[in-house]
């Protein structure tokens, strides 16, 4: 066969997927609340007295429609859990290496995730107490908490 | 809807504010005229006349080159962005005779259509609350509520429950919980436009005495629909993203694939042939599919040919580059290029202009790019040789 080496080259491409992604009622709330309070707001539910956050318009543990039951929950919380990322791919919202957390706000009893910044990742560990940090520009998504940073 | 109630939106009012509404790039380099058939009460028949740019609606129907019949329920529902107009077409309740393609542009040719806004009064929110109680949310409960609303149309109020039953009153009688807010505010709140507790969390909603007793009045009355009709227009902000996810990819051509598309630098089309049945594959691949041999020979075919299959679409999906549907119609062609026969063609794209001689056995050629960097697409399309 006559194919010289240089006949073998790699194409550069990419697969673009427009989609939407309605974020509910609840969700909404939650959103725009972020947005324009710089609150965070969790449901809860009475019965069992659990406050959820992100979140969730019916109880997880006795099943009550609770999606009316606003309470607002601190911006300090703890660490629970956390992994780091070292790949990047480039819908991330920040560079690996970066440090995504799990985090239980005072006033809450659910932890939900979000990513730390402001301490060494060989620093990081469970229990760390973490304020967030509001975005300045909005954008209506869970952006609009920017980060968690160590609190004091 | 009830029949003293005349409805705000009317297919007359659709197009009677449709000059109004011209997109500019929408009908830009567009002639066509389009008839509208809208049948049923309220129904009647328009033309909508473009020519390049200027828009102009006439009653009747005036030499369209596309007609579409619908009722007036359902034009009003797609106006309104209720109904969808491909659904609706597919499912019958659209009818469209003439040329389709005109239709496809159509979409873009104005603005969206708002309905008149029907006036909100703090009055009118006070005064139907009676006929709005919902019995199960004011059961068990018995308190007066004060509320005092200020602004040039606000005023001073007492809703009264007592156990399932509910008045309404002008004036503050002994509230055991007073809301104090600006008519403004308060209308937002009403229409689901503004959110309670965003409104007292900001200070725009004031409460003194039991706040304890805000909560269950949150489910006192059924949704306000302001006076005039539109009850589906109000509504609270719900939060949908758009985006566009990207995925990078990379596509190893291999020796054969290589081969071809590096000959595209230089303006040569090479098929492969199988030494067995020789048959040519274009593009080549390495092995005969019929004989499973290797197709190890080269052959240099066209440029020129001739349209074997023109595949005209009029519904893009959308592009895996950038996530946006092009531009239809358009035409996408097997090309039966010299030196090749049977199946042995090259699928590519016929020149936007060249639509409409898209016919099998048209001549054509290959109009390449300046710039060829060894990819398909260094053949920007293939033209009909006059």
């Amino acid at each position: 066969m006559n194919i010289e080496k240089d006949n073998q080259f790699v194409i550069e491409g990419k697969l673009a997927l427009p989609y939407q992604y309605f974020s509910g009622r609840t969700g909404s709330r939650f959103l725009i609340r972020l947005r324009d309070d710089k609150k965070i707001n969790g449901l809860k539910c009475n019965a069992c007295n659990k406050v959820f956050v992100p979140p969730r318009s019916t109880c997880e543990i006795c099943g009550e429609t609770i999606q009316d039951n606003w309470v607002e929950v601190k911006d300090t919380g703890t660490v629970t859990g956390f992994t780091v990322v070292r790949y990047s791919e480039p819908h991330q919202p920040v560079k690996a290496p970066y440090i995504l957390a799990l985090i239980k706000l005072d006033g809450a009893d659910t932890p939900f995730a979000h990513i730390v910044q402001g301490i060494a990742i060989e620093n990081m560990k469970v229990g760390l107490k973490v304020k967030a940090k509001f975005a300045e520009k909005t954008t209506s998504t869970i952006m609009d908490i920017n980060c968690f940073m160590p609190a004091g | 809807m009830d029949n003293k109630d005349k409805p705000l939106v009317t297919v007359a009012d659709i197009f009677g504010t449709m000059e109004s509404r011209v997109n500019p790039e929408g009908v830009q380099g567009v002639t066509a005229n389009y008839g509208y058939i809208i049948t049923g009460e309220g129904g009647g028949e328009w033309t909508v006349s473009v020519n390049n740019g200027d828009v102009e609606v006439k009653n009747g129907i005036h030499k369209p080159q596309v007609t579409t019949t619908c009722a007036a329920e359902d034009w009003i529902a797609i106006t309104l962005g209720k109904l969808d107009g491909m659904s609706a077409f597919t499912s019958g309740k659209l009818k469209v005779e003439g040329d389709l393609g005109l239709l496809g542009k159509a979409a873009k040719f104005f603005h969206k259509y708002t309905p008149p806004v029907p006036e909100v009064t703090v009055a009118d929110i006070f005064g139907t609350m009676e006929s709005r109680v919902n019995p199960d949310g004011v059961k068990g409960i018995t308190a007066n509520y004060g509320y005092v609303i200020t602004g040039d149309g606000g005023g001073e109020w007492t809703v009264c429950v007592a156990d399932g039953t509910v008045k309404v009153k002008e004036g503050l009688h002994d509230p055991k919980v007073t809301t104090t807010c600006q008519d403004e505010d308060w209308i937002a709140i009403t229409l689901g436009k503004l959110d309670g507790m965003t409104a007292f969390s900001s200070g725009k909603l004031k409460v003194d005495g039991d706040l304890g007793l805000l909560g269950p009045a949150t489910k006192f009355f059924k949704k306000y629909v302001p006076a005039s009709g539109m009850e589906e227009e109000v509504g609270e902000e719900l939060i949908v993203l758009k985006q566009i996810l990207s995925l990078p990819q990379k596509f190893s051509t291999g020796k054969v694939m290589g081969k071809f598309l590096n000959a595209l630098k230089d303006k040569k089309i090479l098929a492969n042939k199988c030494p067995k049945c020789g048959r040519l594959q274009l593009p080549p691949r390495e092995v005969c599919a019929i004989c499973v041999v290797r197709a190890d020979q080269w052959v240099e075919v066209g440029p020129e040919g001739s349209i074997a299959t023109p595949d005209i679409a009029y519904y893009a999906s959308p592009d895996p580059l950038t996530g946006e549907s092009r531009e239809t119609p358009y035409c996408s062609a097997h090309f039966l290029l010299d030196g090749c026969k049977d199946h042995e063609t090259l699928w590519h794209e016929l020149k936007d202009e060249d639509l409409p001689k898209a016919k099998k056995g048209v001549r054509v050629r290959p109009v390449w790019n300046e710039e060829r960097i060894g990819a398909i697409t260094d053949i920007k399309y293939f033209e009909v040789i006059d």
